[in-house]
């Protein structure tokens, strides 16, 4: 399943190492856009509790 | 020295009951995964993670090291504690030194223990237990892992899996992925994976399940609609047959009711399942949820029935009734003492309790705080006073037991408590907001600490003197009023001495307030008073701020005896860490000796456990400076520059970098050895702007110092004198060698040679009687020209040391100028003509003509826009 998950914080790409298999972009707003498979919810509660632990700001977690 | 409570049941694994659903499928792939240094089970709630691994582990023919991690796990110390007790259950004598680490009143961080944790772990032997199999492997499970949130132990456990020796095979379960770099061991073939897909029973067994084990004899066809509705999840087919246990010939009608259903499936068989208990077992049910664990007593405890006059069953035949009966309540141990619930079940009838009844739920959590307490487990009541908002209740049970909890070095279950607490309350409770400040303090996050010492402040006077004196000296370093500092010090001092603890802040406060001989004075009657008192982790702590102390004091020998004892004494590899501070001391000492590879030896030592622990301290930041003026003391510019530049760095993420100003006091001191005397002043018209906070680092005279350094450079002898005599007055530092050697160079410039000579002799008296030469060296040629023409024996003694041929770069160094020449420079560098010139100072034409052309030499310049450049660019009249 391809996860795309928005979060408020502009994240360069030395958050890379914290967010394995997912690709980091930004959009116009400055938003970050985190995106790739994640195989299930363990993997997909794996990565929404990496961006609790930095203090991320969640804005949208969609299936695509 | 107290230890944690450890509770047994956590380190137990999990009985299992009689009869079980085989999964020889994932058994077989577990079995295989002998090259595999992590199983990692990751699934939601209620797959039968615990169960699966459990079941697995127990026919294994290895050492099995269970830990079932909870949420108040999050302290590494705790952590730690926990994991090494779990492999101690297999290994009796496995970490006990690293266990007394942790038990320091205030421990190493977890990066620092590990590689020893990993050392250890290399040595087992997995066939001392196995017996026959030699390439038997150790198994470390660790369940619950998505109750730890903390960073700190996420980074440990991904060390501990790159190191991981090869006899030991780490097993995780989780409801999330833990952040431990998977994707690379994924890439390195490195990590077996069950997860959700894995999991789900399969409709062979589910039927297993649900007609041989729970003995419905149920249809294909209901079964395979149950195991569509509940996706093979272990939770959800456990609830059905629970809920279809009584049905009968309506099974069928429940199953179509329920497969047709769109409620979440969890509440939907929840309701079912409590519906279909006696109002006995089901308020059991609902009021016991509120407990994590549970035992018969503590259930009597919170119903408040007394099991011999208990007109219904006891708690204990309740326990075994739901037990037998596979209400989701799981043994903790092997004597049916202790239980808890599935989490997803007492979750759920929690819900259910606070739904019937809101005040329930903390009238129960009150009485749970209670029971804990009688039995002497703090922790758990702290807990549940907290859960129940019951703040008096935990603040009383933190107050009264904050030493052992203190000195357990539990930060951050401090700090996780605190953030259970309403802000409002903590206004009112300055103990605790002294101890909750201490311990955000010593996690580096100093803006928190701040706002709790605030708190405490009103309140100064009404807490026990060694909280009062704590406080103050938190405060002083936390940019507060030395006058209050002081006064404080005056009142404890006068007090009756019966903390070790609180003596050796007083001499801290005092090392702070510059008194040197009162500090050491202090820290000796501490080290006195805890030895006395036969605790031996308080007097290693005193010891090692003694040292540096006395190092503070100008004591260098008696500093050097303490230092090494100390080394001596405390030499095992787990209290490394603690010696720190005493291997600063030491590279210290061994630069004023000049014995730069000492130096260097100690200083290193230093770094390397500073940035073991990953944790940037002003010692990290501190010693990397110390280490650049070794550099540049043995002739090594470059490197100095670098690593001035490097702990510079290190104090600007300080937040906030309070430790800042005293670094670039080390950096203006290598300038002005490079000649750059503009930049040194254009950094202290800065500084004068920013606040000076008091470090535990440096010395309040070491500022005075370079400043007086920076005035000479100047050229403003009058003011660098001025302060260089203020220093040599005050009681005897670090610094008072340096400052008469300093004051002898400003008097000799001032044209005064009876008074140098005075304070050049005082310099080397007092330097001799410790063998003290960097104070000199690092004066340079000037120093080296004054001791020339001295006759002091130590003098001769010190000429050796300076640099053969000195090269200087004559662009760097600043001028001699006559008074008078001065007075022209500075009309020239204000933009004065010659004619001008020749009018404000009443000098002929011709005369400032020749006084300019001098002045040309000596600043190597051409024409006057030169020379107003370069007297900028050293920094010359910038006061003016």
């Amino acid at each position: 399943m391809t996860y795309e998950i928005k979060v408020k914080e502009w994240l360069d790409t030395t958050y890379a190492s914290w967010f394995d298999e997912l690709t980091i972009t930004h959009t116009v707003e400055g938003n970050t856009q985190l995106k790739g498979l994640l195989v299930d919810q363990a993997a997909l509660y794996g990565v929404l509790e990496r961006c609790r632990n930095l203090g991320l700001t969640l804005i949208s977690v969609n299936l695509v | 020295m107290s230890s944690p409570p450890l509770l047994v049941t956590k380190i137990t694994p999990p009985p299992l009951r009689g009869n079980l659903v085989g999964r020889p499928q994932l058994f077989a792939r577990l079995d295989e995964a002998t090259d595999k240094k992590l199983i990692l089970v990751a699934a939601t709630a209620g797959f039968g993670k615990t169960t699966l691994i459990a079941h697995w582990s127990q026919q294994q023919d290895r050492p099995v090291c269970w830990l079932a991690l909870d949420a108040s796990d999050n302290d590494p110390i705790r952590f730690l504690a926990y994991l090494i007790a779990a492999i101690q259950a297999q290994f009796p004598d496995f970490g006990q030194a690293i266990l007394t680490t942790l038990q320091l009143p205030q421990p190493p961080k977890i990066d620092v223990i590990l590689p020893s944790l990993v050392n250890q772990l290399a040595t087992l032997n997995a066939t001392s237990v196995a017996g026959q199999n030699g390439l038997a492997s150790i198994l470390l499970i660790l369940d619950d892992l998505h109750l730890i949130t903390n960073p700190d132990i996420h980074q440990g456990l991904t060390f501990l899996l790159t190191h991981l020796p090869p006899q030991i095979r780490l097993v995780l379960l989780s409801r999330s992925d833990p952040p431990l770099a998977l994707g690379r061991l994924r890439a390195s073939n490195e990590l077996l994976e069950l997860r959700t897909a894995d999991l789900r029973f399969s409709l062979a067994e589910a039927t297993t399940f649900l007609n041989n084990i729970m003995g419905l004899q149920l249809t294909e066809d209901l079964i395979s609609q149950l195991e569509t509705r509940t996706e093979g999840w272990a939770a959800g087919l456990q609830l059905a047959a629970l809920a279809l246990q009584n049905q009968g010939d309506d099974a069928e009608t429940l199953v179509r009711q329920f497969s047709g259903s769109h409620r979440f499936v969890l509440d939907y068989l929840v309701e079912e399942v409590l519906a279909q208990q006696p109002e006995d077992v089901r308020r059991f049910l609902l009021q016991t949820a509120v407990l994590h664990r549970l035992n018969s007593k503590l259930c009597d405890a919170i119903l408040e029935q007394h099991p011999s006059t208990n007109s219904g069953a006891a708690s204990q035949q309740m326990l075994a009734h739901l037990a037998q009966n596979n209400l989701f309540l799981l043994p903790l141990d092997q004597v049916g003492a202790w239980y808890r619930y599935h989490h997803l079940f007492a979750d759920l009838l929690l819900a259910r309790l606070a739904a019937e009844d809101k005040t329930a739920v903390s009238t129960l959590q009150k009485r749970a705080a209670r029971w804990h307490e009688q039995q002497g487990h703090i922790s758990d009541a702290i807990d549940y006073a907290l859960a129940a908002a019951d703040y008096d209740h935990a603040t009383e049970l933190l107050n009264a037991h904050m030493n052992t909890i203190s000195q357990r070095g539990e930060t951050a279950t401090l700090i996780t408590w605190h953030n259970r607490f309403p802000a409002e309350h903590l206004a009112t409770q300055p103990r605790l907001a002294v101890q909750f400040g201490l311990a955000f303090g010593t996690n580096g996050r100093w803006q928190t600490a701040e706002k709790l010492l605030a708190l405490a402040k009103p309140y100064e006077n009404e807490l026990p003197t060694s909280e009062s004196l704590l406080l103050a000296y938190l405060v002083a370093s936390n940019r507060q009023d030395m006058t209050q500092l002081e006064k404080i010090a005056t009142r404890a001092a006068s007090l009756p001495q019966q903390d070790s603890f609180a003596l050796i802040v007083l001499g801290l406060i005092n090392s702070i307030l510059g008194n040197q001989q009162a500090a050491c004075h202090w820290a000796t009657q501490a080290y006195e008073l805890s030895q006395r008192e036969g605790n031996l982790m308080d007097t290693a702590t005193i010891l090692f701020h003694l040292g540096r102390l006395l190092l503070f004091r100008g004591s260098l020998h008696e500093a050097h005896e303490l230092c090494q004892t100390t080394l001596a004494t405390y030499a095992q590899p787990e209290l490394a860490p603690l010696a720190t501070v005493t291997h600063v001391s030491l590279g210290r000492i061994f630069l004023e000796w000049l014995d730069f590879e000492q130096a260097e030896h100690h200083l290193r030592t230093t770094i390397g456990l500073a940035e073991r622990s990953g944790f940037v301290t002003g010692i990290l930041s501190s010693t990397t400076m110390l280490l650049a003026e070794v550099k540049q003391m043995s002739g090594e510019a470059d490197l100095a520059q670098q690593l001035a530049a490097k702990a510079i760095g290190y104090a600007k993420r300080f937040d906030p970098p309070t430790e800042l100003p005293w670094l670039e006091l080390s950096q203006v001191q290598l300038w002005l050895r490079q000649g750059k005397v503009g930049t040194a002043v254009r950094w202290q018209q800065e500084q004068e702007k920013r606040p000076w906070v008091p470090s535990m680092f440096y010395l309040p005279q070491f500022r005075t110092l370079v400043e007086a350094r920076l005035l000479l450079a100047q050229q403003r002898v009058e003011a660098a004198i001025e302060r260089l005599v203020g220093l040599t007055a005050v009681s005897p530092s670090l610094y008072t060698p340096s400052s008469f050697a300093l004051l002898a160079l400003a008097r000799h410039a001032q044209g005064n040679s009876s008074h140098a000579e005075l304070a050049l002799t005082q310099a080397l008296d007092l330097a001799q009687a410790e063998n003290r030469r960097f104070p000199f060296l690092a004066l340079g040629q000037p120093m080296q020209t004054l001791l020339t023409q001295s006759s002091h024996p130590f003098a001769q003694t010190l000429l050796p040391g300076f640099p053969k041929s000195k090269i200087q770069n004559p662009k760097s160094e600043i001028p001699a100028f006559t008074p008078r020449e001065q007075d022209v420079l500075r009309l020239i560098a204000a933009g004065h003509t010659n004619k001008e010139i020749a009018t404000t100072l009443t000098l002929a034409p011709s005369t400032v003509k020749w006084y300019i052309n001098t002045l040309y030499s000596k600043l190597h310049v051409q024409n006057r826009r030169q020379a107003i450049a370069r007297t900028q660019q050293l920094g010359l009249f910038t006061d003016h």
